[in-house]
């Protein structure tokens, strides 16, 4: 298993600040381009593309890849930890649709500091000043355990774990819309499909022992899946404002979010008019 | 109030003078462009009545309304003032209020955790010391817009340039007529769907040449031929008598609530009908007067939010309910309805104008082009 850098604990010489002006997440022309240049030519879960392959039992696809599948999961397999998604099944498969760009799922999955207060309660019981994350290469992957006193994880637990990953929660990014998490019971994707510049498909798909009951899985996913798409529709409401503007992020709670716009620009820069 | 003689009210009448005739595009009542133009250049480049003072009635009420593409955050503050905002947190831009709401302390982002007092300034920022510790909160509070009140109506402009709001209100208010608002209460609120573009509904309104047929019944007690409308500024006024013969009583709407007890007797047989320019028509007799704006939700459809204020106590029967929706939804909606049914037909066209009659639709369409070059 690859080791977390705590990147809270990193100096900074500047502070983190969007890149991304507002029409990356309202303009139909930007989505044309960033379908092309970007979505078009990088490795999605699922199996809509035209190229597909596989890793660890799951379905993978992409239109026209720039590069293996292997090559884009990088170091990512091994930063999950002990879940092996090849010994579990699919147990429930679930879309949802909302009135938002993908990359606002997207930066809200790799934004620390919202776990603090959109999800206080349906991950209120892990220790967020515990969580560990790492950029790996364009992918992103985090850890963070349970908080002291909390009772150990029951029922269908996912046999083959390490107790490190029973008492824990990961939660990771195949660049650039396939969020993953990793739970003692439960591994989902949750690729964030984009539709139009304001429009998203999210696709859960949870994973899970043999013979293990879905429906306690499925409401625990959607607990924080379902406050994490609230959020994402009402920035995308401000968004058309001529006010809108995002002010100071976090020194590295939100620093994520610039890497992972850092990367969408580097795919688009010379595609875009 | 009518006028006999010239007054600087016809002078600059005359100077708007010329032939009455339609200056839109059809597409301009389906188009999805045309919509959003208007969402952008004239909704959010004038003053939009956005709540009534009402709304709001203690310090730490909020109420999030969109105008256009703007969200807006009105709250009432400590010091009973009303003003509005961007509904937008200066963190990451979320939208602060969904839902109207009150707080005996602050107003805090969902998304996370900063807080707001109900004057709009940045409280508090948590983790503050080992994530924001050189942002100065001073910096961040809510973006403030031009807010005003009149008539217990509560005005935003969602722009940062707004002219002062009694420049733009211009003579309105002296002839708008002699109502005092704040000796009267909400007493009804309905809001109906349209399917049609905004505009046709603001159109009908300004439209004097229909009352003698689309509304022969429910308004045939006014004397139309004496129908009086003057264009102050960029907003509109009427008056018009009942028809000698006539009584109060003939009007159905008046039976239902009781007579607004400080209007003058001159003032009895009067029937108003205004429009606060862009999308607010009012009307008034000697028993109510109303707002029923006329909120775009899409290039073809529409919602009429209907509120009546009359005499503090009294009570709008069912009856007269069905007498004012009458007016309103079913002749005055019905109508455009079915011109908005037309309007994609190629063979669609506006003909000849009333010179006068018609005349304020022109004005309407002019005024809307200033916003929309």
């Amino acid at each position: 298993m690859v080791g977390f850098a705590i990147v809270r604990s990193l100096p900074l010489l500047e502070r983190p600040r969007y890149l991304l002006e507002p029409q990356a997440y309202t303009d139909g022309a930007w989505f044309d381009v960033e379908r092309r240049a970007l979505l078009d030519t990088t490795w999605h879960r699922g199996s809509e593309g035209t190229t597909l392959d596989h890793w660890a039992g799951l379905d993978f696809s992409s239109n026209r890849p720039s590069e293996p599948l292997e090559a884009a999961l990088g170091a990512l397999p091994r930063a999950l930890g002990s879940v092996q998604p090849e010994r579990l099944v699919e147990v429930a498969s679930v879309d949802l649709e909302g009135e938002f760009n993908w990359k606002l799922f997207i930066e809200n999955h790799l934004d620390v500091l919202h776990l603090w207060y959109l999800h206080d309660r349906s991950l209120g019981s892990f220790d967020h000043a515990r969580f560990e994350h790492r950029q790996l290469g364009r992918n992103w992957a985090s850890y963070e355990p349970l908080r002291a006193g909390q009772p150990r994880p029951t029922g269908s637990l996912i046999s083959h774990l390490e107790e490190r990953d029973v008492v824990g929660l990961g939660a990771h990014l195949l660049f650039p819309d396939t969020p993953m998490a990793a739970a003692a019971d439960f591994f989902l994707t949750y690729r964030a499909r984009p539709v139009a510049a304001d429009r998203t498909v999210v696709e859960l798909r949870v994973l899970a022992e043999p013979g293990a009951d879905p429906d306690p899985l499925v409401r625990a996913s959607l607990g924080f899946i379902e406050e994490d798409m609230e959020a994402c529709a009402r920035i995308q409401h401000v968004l058309w404002s001529r006010h809108f503007r995002v002010g100071p992020l976090a020194a590295t709670h939100e620093q994520p979010i610039v890497a992972f716009q850092r990367n969408v620009i580097d795919y688009l820069e010379g595609a875009l008019p | 109030m009518t006028l006999d003689s010239p007054t600087d009210l016809d002078l600059r009448m005359l100077a708007t003078e010329d032939r009455a005739r339609y200056l839109l595009p059809p597409e301009a009542y389906f188009s999805p462009e045309w919509y959003e133009r208007e969402q952008r250049e004239l909704f959010a480049r004038t003053w939009n009545l956005v709540a009534y003072e009402a709304d709001l009635a203690n310090p730490g009420d909020y109420l999030p309304v969109n105008v256009g593409f703007e969200p807006i955050l009105l709250m009432r503050g400590r010091d009973g003032e009303i003003r509005g905002f961007v509904n937008m947190c200066r963190h990451r831009g979320m939208a602060l209020a969904c839902e109207a709401g009150h707080t005996d302390g602050n107003i805090r982002c969902f998304y996370h955790g900063w807080e707001f007092d109900p004057g709009g300034t940045l409280v508090r920022i948590p983790q503050r010391s080992g994530q924001f510790a050189d942002v100065d909160p001073s910096q961040w509070g809510l973006i403030p817009l031009p807010t005003a009140s009149y008539d217990g109506m509560v005005f935003v402009h969602p722009s940062g340039d707004a002219e002062p709001f009694d420049l733009w209100l211009d003579a309105y208010p002296a002839h708008r007529g002699p109502f005092d608002v704040s000796q009267l209460e909400e007493v009804f609120r309905l809001k109906v769907p349209i399917q049609c573009n905004w505009k046709l509904y603001i159109e009908n309104h300004i439209d004097v040449l229909h009352l003698w047929y689309l509304h022969d019944e429910t308004l045939g007690m006014y004397d139309h031929a004496n129908f009086n409308h003057h264009k102050l500024g960029l907003h509109w006024v009427s008056d018009e008598r009942l028809r000698e013969g006539e009584t109060r009583e003939s009007n159905n709407r008046n039976r239902s609530l009781p007579r607004i007890e400080h209007l003058p007797t001159e003032e009895l047989d009067v029937l108003r009908a205004n429009l606060i320019f862009p999308n607010v028509p009012t009307s008034s007799s000697d028993t109510l007067t109303m707002t029923y704006q006329v909120i775009p939700t899409g290039p073809t459809t529409s919602e009429l939010d209907i509120r009546i204020r009359a005499q503090p106590g009294s009570e709008l029967t069912d009856a007269g309910r069905i007498d004012l929706l009458k007016v309103l939804v079913d002749e005055d909606g019905f109508a455009v309805e079915q011109v908005q049914r037309v309007l994609r037909s190629k063979q669609f066209g506006v003909g000849p104008l009333a010179s006068v009659h018609e005349k304020p639709i022109t004005d309407f369409h002019r005024d809307l082009l200033t916003f929309l070059p």
